[in-house]
């Protein structure tokens, strides 16, 4: 956040700027005449800022030459540009003159035919002649959405192709204007009876349908029950029969009745803890 | 106005090799300098010979004889590209006599290029009253 | 240490927003100038053992000086075409030198066609007045000849041209 507060504000802008050029020599033959569209490049909005061109004059010393450097004027009369290069008496065969002249920004529109036009006893060689440019790509603002002035497009219509089908040059159309000629013909009574039997035949067709579905259903399920049975069935062994051999148990000793006598040892113990007792209660009492 | 426009605009973009040597001003006037008796006036140069690094300073007389005078270094190293302003001081009774300001490329003896362009731009010292 | 950074950051921040908004103008002055370039410094050509020579023809190339003037009839041209070798090796004989300079492009046909005729040839000097504003292309050629048609050592040679502008 702290670099964010120093760095410098920077302005960055998205928009379409012009760009320069130069062409190349339009000069392309002995003719010395050229037209403008073969040597400017495409865009529209392309302004010539500025003529550069060269030669070498022949002339006699002593002779007087007048060289244009010229461009028509499309929207009138007269030229768009014309530089003379006046060749007094006492310059030389041979020399050469080489010249950059700035021009006022015009659109290419006005521009016509470029030449080189020599007055008096003279000639030129090695003609040069190039034209230097600004383009402004937005000259159509519809070129980018970047452009001011530029507006959305409408939606598109669309103009379809297509050539009218006609039915009745298909091949069933007779069979098929036939047949209903046929069912133009019938009263309401035998309509009605047709259209119920078509009905009829209809549900039956339905139920048939529908039959045949519920039984496919029916046996898939079945076979699929079946097997799934058959996955899980054990085989089971049934138990075994055993015989146990059994028979009645005679007790072997018998208590014959008789009267058992009281044993001694026992009364004694008894009548001790009788006298006992007796004692421990009379200790109660005084 | 616009031909000198025009002559300028020619000058930017009609060389092909770029290697030029010029001086300013082309008329330069005496001044007195903070030395009793000594004229002074400041040129400047500049380099655009990417092969020269030094200019000889000189000055002289209508008859083109070198007369005595003071800067910081007689021969003076400009790199390419690079402006030097540099003062020139005369006595007053050369200052009188002086008429060209002049400064001239040293070509230096390393180079190999087999013909060599030696540079020399000369300002004319203005007098009074012309 | 990051506390005092801290605390001085902002304020490097507003002194920044505060310097963003200075202008920075740009001087100059528009002064009579007369400026040489060297467009083609030039090549001798080895035509025969005894002969050095800028002529194209012969395998050299001329040197091409162009002088530009902003002021009317305020200076004039002086070229020197070279007289002796500024270096090479040790030499078995005079050198003959030959040479001429001419002008070769001008920007201006009715204000400079006329400098080639109406120069000043002072020896090995041409002279040619600057009348009018532009650029002047002056093409030297020179040509070196061994006495004796003895044959030019192996080694570097230079020869200098000397292009002069001075004020009128």
């Amino acid at each position: 956040m702290v670099v964010l507060a120093l760095w410098p504000g920077y302005c960055y802008s998205d928009g379409i700027v012009p760009y320069y050029g130069s062409t190349g020599n339009a000069v392309t033959d002995q003719s010395l005449r050229w037209s403008m569209d073969n040597v400017l490049p495409e865009p529209p909005g392309l302004d010539i800022n500025g003529v550069i061109y060269s030669y070498t004059i022949r002339k006699q010393t002593g002779d007087s030459v007048d060289v244009n450097v010229s461009n028509e004027n499309v929207a009138g009369t007269g030229y768009i540009f014309r530089e003379t290069d006046s060749w007094l008496p006492g310059s030389l065969d041979g020399t050469q003159i080489s010249k950059i002249v700035p021009t006022l920004p015009l659109n290419r529109e006005f521009w016509g035919d470029g030449s080189i036009d020599v007055e008096g006893p003279g000639s030129v060689e090695d003609a040069s002649v190039s034209y230097s440019y600004k383009v402004d790509p937005c000259y159509n603002p519809q070129f980018s959405a970047a452009c001011p002035g530029y507006e959305p497009p409408a939606v598109d219509t669309y103009s379809l192709n297509y050539e009218p089908y006609d039915a009745t040059q298909h091949a069933d159309y007779d069979e098929a204007e036939d047949r209903y000629s046929d069912e133009e013909g019938e009263s309401e009574e035998d309509r009605s009876d047709r259209e119920s039997e078509e009905d009829r035949d209809r549900r039956e067709r339905l139920e048939k349908a529908l039959a045949a579905v519920d039984n496919s259903m029916l046996f898939a399920n079945a076979l699929a029950a079946s097997q799934a049975l058959s996955s899980t069935t054990l085989s089971l062994q049934t138990y075994e029969n055993k015989t146990i051999f059994g028979g009645i148990y005679t007790d072997n000793i018998v208590l014959k009745d008789s009267q058992l006598p009281d044993s001694g040892l026992g009364a004694r113990n008894g009548l001790a803890q009788q006298l006992l007792h007796k004692q421990m209660v009379n200790s109660q009492y005084d | 106005m616009r031909s000198t426009l025009a002559s300028i605009a020619a000058l930017l973009t009609l060389s092909s090799f770029a290697s030029a040597h010029e001086m300013i001003p082309t008329y330069p006037q005496w001044e007195q300098s903070v030395y009793a008796g000594v004229q002074t006036t400041t040129m400047q140069l500049f380099n655009k010979r990417e092969e020269i690094e030094y200019y000889e300073i000189g000055v002289f007389d209508e008859a083109w004889n070198p007369l005595r005078f003071v800067t910081s270094y007689s021969v003076l190293k400009v790199a390419y590209l690079e402006h030097a302003l540099f003062d020139i001081y005369m006595r007053n009774s050369d200052a009188s006599k002086a008429v060209y300001i002049c400064s001239r490329s040293k070509v230096s003896r390393r180079d190999s290029v087999r013909t060599a362009v030696s540079s020399r731009i000369c300002s004319k010292i203005k007098k009074e009253g012309s | 240490m990051f506390k005092h950074t801290i605390l001085s950051l902002p304020i490097l921040a507003l002194t920044a927003i505060a310097a963003a908004s200075e202008n920075a103008p740009i001087n100059g002055t528009v002064q009579s100038r007369c400026i040489i370039q060297t467009d083609q410094a030039g090549t001798f050509g080895n035509p025969n053992a005894y002969t050095l020579t800028t002529s194209p023809t012969d395998g050299g190339d001329p040197a091409v000086i162009r002088y530009d003037v902003t002021l009317a009839d305020a200076y004039y041209a002086q070229i020197s075409i070279p007289t002796s070798f500024s270096s090479s090796p040790t030499l078995p004989d005079q050198v003959t030198w030959t040479g001429d300079t001419t002008v070769k492009t001008i920007s201006d046909a009715t204000g400079m066609g006329s400098y080639e005729t109406n120069k000043l040839e002072l020896g090995d000097v041409d002279r040619y007045d600057l009348t009018a504003t532009g650029s002047t292309w002056f093409e030297t050629t020179s040509t070196a000849v061994m006495g004796g048609s003895k044959a030019f050592p192996g080694g570097n040679y230079t020869a200098m041209v000397t292009a002069e502008c001075i004020a009128k």
